[in-house]
């Protein structure tokens, strides 16, 4: 995610959230939202957008409890000291 | 963050947080009692952390030497794995940026998370007086292994804490792996005044996985001693994490309304969940995971059972 436009492109995204719902609506057909892209004044390559489109990943159940293990995160040890008042 | 965190406690936080390295394991505590709304954030430090931003941060020199000897590799504290920093947040007063506000100061507690094999006298004379800055005087060494010695395996000492934020920066030891059996033994032992009230207090983590007892070192032992309690997996798929809610809620110790929102806790935001709380320049890609690490009780024979609750933030990477 390193390429200019695509920083821009997300920073566009982030001022208006709802138009990743529409991104999303349009599933992955490239020549679709190399369209919808341009529409925008965005010049993003196809790879650009593939890339984009592999970003989005989910977290299973399994992967939290992960990180709940805290700090032995990929052992089930014990959970972070707590030192408060 | 509401109702776990009221937005004075959360801007506080943000401030704070603003001068800390980014990409740790951290902790958020939050006080379960209705009305408490104080916030204390624990940030974990490895190896490959970002320490150099620790660098500006004003911080007591006891601390920063420590963080210095402890990043040297094959140094005197190559066996301590990580290093936390505990930062309690003021509930009455704003918080003034660190680094741009002279004259502030953080204090946070430092605690080293120990190997299963740390030799005791490891930790008296070494860790401990790099965690506090100080040669320990003799009778806290002297107690330090006493209590160290009430610990029979396969339970055994995780943490070791220099509370420098404390009137009188005492210590704190924290001890993984007892039953409760195990934690009148070890209070029997070491802390006899208290055991009746602690054990009374570790009732209530009946069922509990995971216990930890944890104890400050100053002449003696001190009064105020914690013992926690968790469960390795979610609350959704873990269903005596709600029933402890529900007994802590029953007991005048828990707002309902907490234990909601410490039960939905777990979960995780991105890019795209939230695209307009996702912070620039790390891409579209990872996730901020939050977790339930574990539900606290500290118990003081002057004061109410109080009752806490360990919230976890990591941001993770995209899978590969």
């Amino acid at each position: 995610m390193s390429s200019v436009e695509l920083q821009r492109f997300l920073r566009h995204l982030r001022e208006h959230p709802g138009l990743l719902a529409e991104l999303k609506s349009l599933g992955r057909d490239a020549e679709a939202v190399v369209r919808w892209t341009k529409e925008r004044s965005f010049s993003l390559t196809r790879e650009e957008i593939a890339e984009f489109f592999a970003s989005e990943q989910e977290l299973a159940d399994d992967e939290l409890e992960q990180v709940a293990g805290g700090d032995d995160a990929w052992s089930g040890g014990p959970p972070p000291p707590t030192g408060g008042p | 963050m509401a109702p776990l965190f009221s937005p004075r406690a959360v801007g506080c936080l943000q401030v704070v947080a603003r001068n800390l390295p980014g990409g740790v394991l951290a902790a958020l505590e939050a006080r379960l009692a209705t009305g408490e709304d104080a916030v204390d954030l624990s940030i974990r430090l490895q190896r490959s952390s970002n320490l150099s931003a620790l660098a500006l941060v004003p911080m007591p020199e006891a601390v920063h030497a420590l963080l210095v000897q402890w990043a040297q590799p094959g140094g005197a504290l190559a066996r301590v794995p990580s290093v936390w920093l505990e930062i309690d947040l003021p509930t009455s007063v704003a918080v003034p940026d660190l680094l741009s506000t002279p004259g502030t100061l953080l204090v946070p507690s430092v605690c080293a998370r120990l190997r299963a094999d740390a030799d005791p006298l490891w930790l008296a004379d070494t860790l401990l007086p790099a965690l506090t800055g100080e040669r320990p005087a003799p009778d806290l060494r002297a107690l330090l292994l006493r209590c160290l010695a009430a610990v029979s395996p396969p339970a055994r000492p995780v943490y070791l804490f220099s509370l420098l934020p404390r009137a009188g920066s005492p210590v704190r030891l924290e001890i993984f792996g007892l039953g409760l059996d195990g934690i009148a033994s070890c209070l029997r032992q070491v802390a006899p005044a208290s055991m009746d009230r602690v054990l009374a207090a570790a009732e209530l983590l009946t069922g509990a996985e995971r216990l930890h007892l944890s104890f400050d070192l100053g002449a003696e032992v001190l009064p105020r001693i914690g013992v926690e309690g968790s469960f390795p997996r979610l609350p959704n798929r873990e269903p005596r994490w709600a029933e402890l809610f529900d007994r802590l809620v029953d007991r005048g110790l828990c707002a309902a309304e907490k234990r909601d929102a410490a039960l939905a806790w777990p979960g995780y935001d991105s890019f795209w969940t939230t695209p307009e709380r996702w912070p620039t320049g790390v891409g579209s890609g990872g996730f901020c995971a939050r977790a339930l690490s574990h539900i606290k009780l500290v118990s003081r024979p002057d004061r109410e059972l109080e009752a806490k609750a360990y919230l976890l933030l990591e941001r993770l990477s995209s899978k590969a």
